[in-house]
C-alpha cells in the first residue's frame, strides 16, 4: 500500500514537471515574439520617427505632430494593421532624465486566454538622441 | 485461513508490488527527464544572456555602419566568432530585406528548448536610415 501511494505520489510529480515545462516553452516563445516586436518598434522610431523618443505614446496620435501622422502612429501602437495576433503597444514612457524609456508589450492572442505582457528598458543616447539598447525586464503574464 | 485464501493474497500482493514498482521506475524515469530538459532551457537561457550582452557591448561602442544591411551582415560575423557553450546549436540568419538578423538557440538534446531572436541594428543605433 505504502508503495502504491509513493508510486502515485511521483507520478504527480512527474506530470506536474512535464506540465510546468510546457508552459515554460510557452512562456519563452512569447517572450521572443514580444521581443521582436520591441526590435521592430524601437527600430522604426529610431531610423524614421525619432521625435517619439521623447514623448509618451498617449501624444503620439496627437493632432498636429510634424514627425509622424496620426495613420502611422496608431499603426505603430497597433503592432500592425489592427490584425488580432499583432502587439500592441501600451505604454512608452519616457522618464525625467530623458535618458530611459519603458516600453510595456502586449501579445493578445495567448493560449488558454491569457494575454502576456513584456516590460523593456530603452536606453537613449548619443548626438542627435537614438535608442541604443532594449532590455528585457520580464514577462507579465495578465490575464486578458 | 485456507490455504486458498493465502494464495490469492499473495497473488494479489505481488501484482500491487509489481505495477506500483513499473509507475515507480516510470515516473522517476519522468521526473530524470524533466529535469533534463529543465537543465536545457537554463543554458540556452544562459547562452541567450552572454549574447544579448555582447550585442548591447557591440551597440554601444561599434562604430556606426554605412548601412543597416551591412550593419546585419557585421553583427552575425560578430556573433559567429562569439564562443557558445556546449550542448546548443546557434544559427543566425540574415533577414529576407537583410535589415536584421534572427539569432536561432537550441539545445542539441531537447528541440523544445529553443529561443529565436530578433536583432535589427537600427534598434540599437548601429545604422541610420539611407
Amino acid at each position: 500500500m505504502g508503495l502504491l501511494l509513493s508510486s502515485l505520489s511521483l507520478q504527480a510529480t512527474s506530470l506536474q514537471s512535464q506540465l510546468r515545462f510546457r508552459s515554460q516553452v510557452q512562456a519563452r516563445a512569447d517572450q521572443d515574439q514580444l521581443s521582436q516586436a520591441a526590435q521592430k518598434l524601437v527600430s522604426e522610431i529610431n531610423l524614421l520617427h525619432p521625435c517619439l523618443l521623447h514623448l509618451p505614446e498617449q501624444d503620439w496620435t496627437r493632432a498636429g505632430m510634424d514627425c509622424i501622422d496620426a495613420s502611422r502612429a496608431t499603426w505603430l501602437l497597433q503592432g500592425g494593421d489592427g490584425s488580432p495576433a499583432d502587439v500592441h503597444t501600451l505604454a512608452w514612457q519616457p522618464d525625467a532624465s530623458g535618458k530611459k524609456v519603458m516600453l510595456l508589450l502586449e501579445l493578445p492572442k495567448a493560449p488558454r486566454g491569457t494575454a502576456r505582457r513584456g516590460l523593456f528598458e530603452i536606453g537613449l543616447g548619443g548626438e542627435p538622441i537614438r535608442a541604443w539598447s532594449i532590455q528585457e525586464q520580464g514577462l507579465l503574464g495578465a490575464q486578458s | 485461513m485456507t490455504m486458498a485464501e493465502v494464495a490469492l493474497a499473495a497473488v494479489i500482493l505481488m501484482g500491487s508490488a509489481s505495477a506500483s514498482a513499473q509507475i515507480w521506475a516510470s515516473s522517476m524515469a519522468g521526473i530524470h527527464s524533466a529535469q533534463q530538459r529543465q537543465r536545457a532551457l537554463n543554458r540556452i537561457d544562459g547562452e541567450l544572456i552572454l549574447l544579448q550582452n555582447h550585442w548591447q557591448q557591440v551597440a554601444q561602442f561599434g562604430p556606426l555602419a554605412p548601412s543597416c544591411r551591412v550593419a546585419s551582415q557585421q553583427l552575425i560575423d560578430d556573433l559567429q566568432q562569439t564562443p557558445l557553450g556546449s550542448g546548443v546549436d546557434r544559427q543566425l540568419t540574415l533577414l529576407p530585406e537583410g535589415e536584421g538578423l534572427m539569432v536561432s538557440l537550441q539545445d542539441h538534446n531537447e528541440p523544445q528548448a529553443r529561443r529565436d531572436q530578433l536583432v535589427k541594428p537600427a534598434a540599437l543605433h548601429l545604422c541610420e536610415a539611407a
